[in-house]
């Protein structure tokens, strides 16, 4: 899908790009989150546009984290269940979603995470809130 | 006046279809006349108003090359033709490129071939114009090898972004994406449009003139007035706005890689 499932905002550098919410795993089932701008390609490594961004080789666009491509097989732009895993649920902004008029419209049982191993584990400072039922409690 | 001297009935019935004859042959003369003038008249403002009108708004109304008698047949044929691109570039499923670049893959066979990339078929997308050189990428990209094309102004598109190629992650801002948040930037004149006119505001920009520049970690973000039309704006917000007018194009570079542009 060109267009982010879920922004947290329109991008600081160029103005009119989304700044997705991508999500990708690596070969050791670590899954990671990242801020990606779909226009400009710059990426924040948190959901806080007011930070300063990186910005990966305009050829060659590689996580600042662990240098797994940022366009790869394995990302996408993470649907709300991914979303609430990142636990990022807070700061994505319900205006900018891009299909279904509210993000409530996703259902997060046809997320195609569901196909994932259960017990991957998640390689983040923002470790997902146990119960799903807390997400309102998410900074 | 005695009867004697009146002509006869026939001879005054003649005489009064002459001069019907004669008066409907003068007003023929006069309203042929008056209609060449017309003719002569219009096309002379269509002569100065054509180019007036492509740079003001965009649109790609063709010259007067012919004579007058065939001329306004040609003209309304390839105006409506390119009236046909500009007008339904608003809908989800507009044509995104001039009806003539599909039907010129001839002219490509000079050129390297390339394999399954994401460029794989931008190759067989042959110039606007059948004059150009054959060997051009949308008839203006000088294939630099590896999947690089450079313009003619020294702008580079190489692989890179989520589509796999800057060509075509810029080749979505000659559609509309009525659905998408926001605004979204269209290009007039479908990708041969596009890259001619980011060529313009790169050199535009270069000059300071009617420029904003920012500049961060070798990334540099050109905001350009052109004072003309260059687009609209689509998406969510130019829908809601009835898809204003474009005159300004915000430009994305890493050193002389186009990153991303779009009309705003």
């Amino acid at each position: 899908m060109a267009n982010p499932c879920h922004s947290i905002g329109f991008c600081p550098i160029c103005g009119d790009g989304l700044c997705g919410i991508r999500i990708y795993q690596t070969d050791n089932d670590s899954t990671y989150g990242l801020i990606v701008c779909d226009e400009c390609d710059a990426v924040w490594t948190e959901p806080d546009l007011s930070r300063k961004p990186y910005f990966p080789d305009s050829e060659d666009e590689r996580s600042p984290i662990d240098g797994q491509p940022i366009w790869s097989l394995s990302s996408h732009w993470a649907d709300l269940k991914e979303c609430a895993l990142l636990g990022w649920l807070g700061a994505i902004d319900p205006v900018l979603h891009c299909h279904g008029k509210q993000p409530g419209d996703d259902d997060p049982l046809n997320s195609p995470s569901m196909n994932d191993h259960s017990d991957q584990r998640i390689v983040s400072q923002w470790m997902a809130p146990t119960n799903l039922d807390e997400e309102e409690k998410t900074p | 006046m005695t009867a004697q001297d009146t002509p006869p009935l026939d001879r005054r019935t003649a005489e009064n279809s002459q001069d019907s004859q004669t008066n409907a042959r003068k007003r023929s003369a006069k309203s042929t006349t008056l209609g060449g003038v017309a003719i002569a008249v219009l096309i002379a403002v269509y002569a100065v108003a054509q180019p007036v009108l492509n740079d003001r708004l965009g649109w790609q109304l063709p010259g007067i090359q012919q004579p007058a008698q065939d001329g306004g047949a040609v003209v309304a044929e390839k105006s409506e033709e390119k009236f046909e691109v500009n007008r339904n570039a608003s809908s989800v499923d507009s044509i995104s490129e001039p009806p003539q670049v599909d039907a010129k893959p001839k002219l490509d066979t000079a050129k390297p071939k390339v394999g399954s990339g994401p460029l794989a078929n931008v190759r067989s997308k042959g110039s606007a114009k059948p004059t150009a050189d054959a060997s051009l990428i949308y008839g203006i990209l000088s294939d630099q090898g590896n999947d690089r094309f450079m313009s003619p102004a020294g702008l580079m598109y190489g692989p890179g972004s989520q589509e796999g190629h800057r060509l075509k992650h810029l080749e979505r801002h000659t559609v509309d994406d009525p659905g998408r948040p926001g605004s979204h930037g269209v290009f007039d004149g479908g990708m041969p449009g596009a890259l001619a006119m980011i060529d313009k505001v790169y050199r535009k920009a270069k000059t300071g003139v009617q420029t904003s520049k920012q500049e961060e970690d070798g990334r540099i973000v050109f905001t350009v007035d052109m004072g003309s039309r260059v687009g609209y704006v689509g998406g969510i917000d130019g829908r809601r706005r009835k898809n204003p007018m474009a005159r300004r194009v915000r430009l994305v570079l890493e050193r002389n890689r186009v990153i991303t542009a779009y009309p705003m």
